[in-house]
């Protein structure tokens, strides 16, 4: 396995963190690490693992308390668990699209952390893609190793029927 | 024909429409569940939950009158999938509606799901309006 070029595989995390929060009706808008506030707290984070033939990772959500707030109105349960459930839908939606470029991949359980001031510093110390929401931050990271000879082309492929998207409901 | 009681709620007749029917939600996000529940509640249905395969496998055992399963796919212990298997070699999906509610979209997994005796499909986040609707439909409310 080898470190890839993150930059495909990070413009898709970014589309599906911003189609993920779009869903539960919260606009993200990007934001460079330097505008992260030094007062910001990452309070939680959510991690999920995934691995398969062609490539392995993990995934990383961290994000300051009020995101997840607005994002679960009813408040439902506790944050820590919610960040989990962030995670493994954001990790879903990569999968799903990783499988329309031909690429599959296992989903492992999340994981979640939470503390005063979380500080991830995954593999390689790669730096998180920043997101402004309402009145906080979401840091998210993607980590991955491609397997020797493969090369991750984002241009669909016919190796597996498209994924259903996100929202869909199908009855048999 | 009998009378049962449920806390807070009046006294429903067994076997009148009014009773509600019991939905098994199986996730091992609490999240998820409640969300489920706060969905379906007032909606003609009573909610139980599990938080994984092994839980939801033993309700279902012990609850003949569910009226519907809602399923996660990947779960810690016991999957969604592999539930689904263990519940159709006891004999237990014959008559049971079951809809897996996961973030997984793969068109194989959804195949292997059906083979298994899954009703339905449905990719997170879900619509609680559609939600309900589904139910309503697989339960015939």
């Amino acid at each position: 396995m080898r470190n890839p070029d993150n930059r495909p595989i990070d413009d898709m995390v970014f589309d599906c963190c911003k189609e993920l929060f779009s869903d539960y009706s919260l606009d993200v808008r990007p934001r460079s690490r330097e505008e992260f506030p030094a007062a910001e707290r990452l309070a939680l984070c959510g991690v999920m693992g995934f691995g398969g033939r062609q490539m392995r990772g993990a995934l990383v959500l961290a994000a300051t308390r009020e995101p997840l707030e607005k994002s679960n109105p009813g408040g439902f349960s506790s944050q820590r668990d919610w960040i989990c459930e962030l995670a493994n839908q954001l990790m879903g939606r990569v999968k799903n699209r990783l499988l329309n470029v031909g690429v599959e991949i296992l989903l492992a359980t999340p994981a979640g952390l939470s503390g005063d001031n979380l500080n991830p510093t995954p593999g390689k110390l790669r730096a998180p893609q920043v997101f402004a929401v309402e009145n906080g931050f979401v840091c998210v990271w993607i980590d991955c190793e491609l397997a020797e000879g493969f090369e991750l082309l984002m241009t669909p492929s016919g190796s597996f029927e498209a994924a259903l998207p996100e929202g869909e409901t199908i009855l048999f | 024909m009998f009378l049962i009681a449920a806390p807070g709620r009046p006294f429903l007749v067994q076997g009148d429409s009014r009773v509600d029917k019991k939905i098994l939600i199986i996730d091992d996000s609490a999240t998820v569940r409640h969300q489920v529940r706060a969905a379906l509640l007032g909606n003609g249905f009573e909610i139980l939950e599990a938080a994984d395969g092994v839980e939801g496998l033993s309700t279902i055992t012990e609850q003949p009158d569910l009226a519907a399963v809602i399923c996660d796919v990947n779960m810690p212990r016991m999957g969604g999938l592999q539930m689904l298997e263990l519940a159709k070699a006891k004999g237990l999906m014959a008559t049971l509606p079951v809809v897996m509610l996961t973030t997984e979209g793969q068109p194989a997994l959804v195949q292997q799901a059906k083979a298994l005796g899954a009703k339905g499909w449905i990719v997170k986040p879900f619509k609680p309006e559609l939600l309900v609707a589904t139910m309503r439909k697989l339960t015939a409310l």
